[in-house]
């Protein structure tokens, strides 16, 4: 008993746990299932379960998963039929475009937030807003959100939870306004990262797996569909908010700080950033692929001293590999059957295609409350993509943006638990705000995906 | 091994300090400690992280200035729950220890028991 005691042993046991049940699962007699299909399963339940559990970091499970496929899926003559270096179709997933362009979004972000670019804007935006508590709400919340489809979320959170202390501090303790600003940072930011390609590991995720079947989303794209529903329900949060906790006084009279001009650094960091992105933005005018251009932050901060050699080491190496371990998790389960052997399985035919996005989005935001919204990413998507009645951009659009929309628990993103570690907040505060707004954004998400998928081909 | 020394103002004896925080651009924050009763120098030490007593806002403000790639809210939550508490707990029973003091010097504890990477250890 005192070895289970022992989270290391405990964690050691749960991942030999779950290898077994791996192996289990593969064993079973499961009609219609190929060799390699059961394999894949196999390696399937390996992986829930990991990321269920978090035994290992979540990171280390896509490595897993990675060395599993390599092993048993891609050995010469085995059930996929690969010769010698057939493994490569799931290393390939680890130097997918979309990796190349994680790694220079988050090369510009640290730049943005070593240079205190990020707790600037956000200053500058909040002192303009005024004093109606609404409208300071409202400001928080936007600054968080552009922040956020930049940055990670959590530095979002923070960054604008730190410039918020000072309006905190002059509200009164038992105000429920105290609890709108420390939600509606947390839940503005999960919003704001639905508007690029780069402002959540499940938006990544999705492009790289669709990349993989032949898809290609452009980062316009993407941002032309994400940054209009993830303004519109920023807007429907905000409203529930203030209705759920509104404020008893009807000014509130602050100063963030004191003003700041730009250093002729920060002004230079600003320029780079601002390119960089116009170049994403503007890949079909020029031809340069958005990850060759996620190249150009790595060689101007990292060459030109705006980030230090130890700053490298900061650079989210550890959602590389879970997004890396996600495609490859994909590549697999399409190679060897799997996602046909599901599908054919979870019979959604005759069923209005917006109630088959509902279906798709509360389940994928109902198991992102619980666990990771990359993990569900993951495990989800592929079999979404094999879904024939959808067209594989808009479910896979639909999936990745409700994965960011978990937000009743403190455990369902890094941004609520930083909320909820302020001692503020409590969990009935959480799930009657965060559950509200996520059963609200995945109805949104769904309708919005559906008419666009009508209208756009 | 784990040891508590209060620090001793060489000259007079007393155990009552002024901590002077010295912050320049570009450089590590170095804390000047001089004597409260003699105002002799004491030592110098240089700051690698500073938790007040607002441990929340604190860790915020760290969050704030490093970019924290964290996926899962449950490790995030727990690392907030550890920081906030564990500064507290480690302050009590690090006052508890401080009552049967090690009487060697610091810089003498740290030559004998501490290799180069557990006294400077790189910063995480």
């Amino acid at each position: 008993m005192s070895i289970l005691k022992n989270r290391n042993y405990r964690n050691l046991l749960i991942f030999l746990a779950s290898l077994l049940c791996g192996y289990v699962v593969y064993t079973l007699p499961l009609a219609g299932l190929s060799e390699g299909g059961k394999i894949s399963l196999g390696i399937f339940v390996v992986a829930i379960l990991l990321w269920v559990t978090e035994a290992i970091p979540i990171f280390v499970t896509s490595s897993v998963i990675l060395v599993l496929e390599a092993i048993f899926l891609a050995r010469p003559g085995g059930p996929l039929n690969l010769d010698r270096g057939g493994y490569e179709i799931f290393t390939n997933a680890f130097s997918s475009p979309i990796i190349l362009l994680l790694l220079g979004g988050y090369a510009l972000a640290l730049t943005v937030q070593k240079h205190d670019l990020g707790s600037l804007l956000a200053v500058m935006i909040i002192r303009r807003v005024g004093t109606r508590p609404e409208r300071i709400l409202l400001g928080a919340m936007t600054t968080t959100g552009l922040l956020s489809m930049w940055m990670s979320n959590t530095a979002a959170t923070a960054s604008m939870i730190v410039v918020i202390l000072p309006v905190l501090k002059l509200l009164d303790d038992g105000d429920p306004f105290r609890k709108a600003l420390l939600l509606g940072i947390p839940f503005s930011s999960s919003i704001g990262g639905m508007g690029t390609p780069i402002g959540t590991p499940p938006n990544a995720i999705a492009m790289g797996l669709l990349e993989s079947a032949g898809v290609q989303i452009s980062f316009l794209k993407w941002m032309l569909i994400g940054v209009p529903i993830a303004a519109v329900i920023m807007l429907i949060a905000w409203r529930i908010l203030i209705k759920l906790f509104p404020c008893r006084v009807s000014v509130v009279d602050f100063d963030v700080s004191a003003h700041r001009s730009l250093n002729p650094r920060q002004i230079l960091v600003l320029i780079f950033a601002l390119v960089t992105i116009l170049l994403w933005l503007s890949t079909s005018l020029h031809g340069i692929p958005t990850s060759i251009v996620a190249i150009f932050p790595l060689i101007i901060f990292f060459g030109f001293a705006f980030l230090q050699k130890k700053d490298f080491s900061e650079l989210g190496w550890n959602v590389l590999i879970i997004v890396g371990g996600g495609i490859a998790l994909g590549v697999g389960m399409s190679k060897s059957g799997l996602t046909d052997w599901m599908v054919a399985r979870l019979s959604l035919e005759g069923l209005p295609l917006v109630i088959a996005f509902l279906i798709f989005g509360l389940f994928t935001m109902g198991l992102s409350t619980f666990i990771s919204n990359s993990a569900v990413a993951n495990l989800f998507l592929p079999i979404a993509l094999g879904f024939a009645m959808f067209s594989p951009q808009w479910i896979g659009i639909a999936v990745a943006l409700s994965a960011s929309l978990a937000m009743a628990l403190p455990i369902s993103t890094p941004p609520n638990a930083i909320a909820y570690g302020s001692g503020e907040i409590q969990i009935k505060d959480m799930i009657r705000a965060g559950g509200v707004i996520s059963v609200v954004g995945v109805i949104t998400v769904a309708g919005y995906i559906f008419i666009l998928s009508r209208i756009l081909p | 091994m784990e040891t508590v020394r209060v620090e001793h103002c060489s000259k007079c004896g007393h155990t009552e300090m002024r901590n002077l925080f010295h912050i320049k651009p570009h450089e590590d924050i170095k804390v000047y400690v001089q004597c409260a009763n003699c105002k002799s120098y004491v030592c110098r030490y240089t700051l690698r992280r500073y938790t007040s007593e607002e441990t929340y806002e604190s860790l915020v403000k760290l969050l704030a200035k490093k970019e924290h790639h964290i996926v899962s809210g449950r490790e995030q939550k727990n690392r907030l729950e550890y920081h906030t508490t564990q500064v507290e707990k480690e302050y009590k029973k690090v006052v508890e220890m401080a009552e049967h003091e090690d009487q060697r010097r610091v810089e003498q504890i740290i030559d004998e028991e501490l290799t180069d990477e557990d006294a400077f250890p790189e910063s995480d």
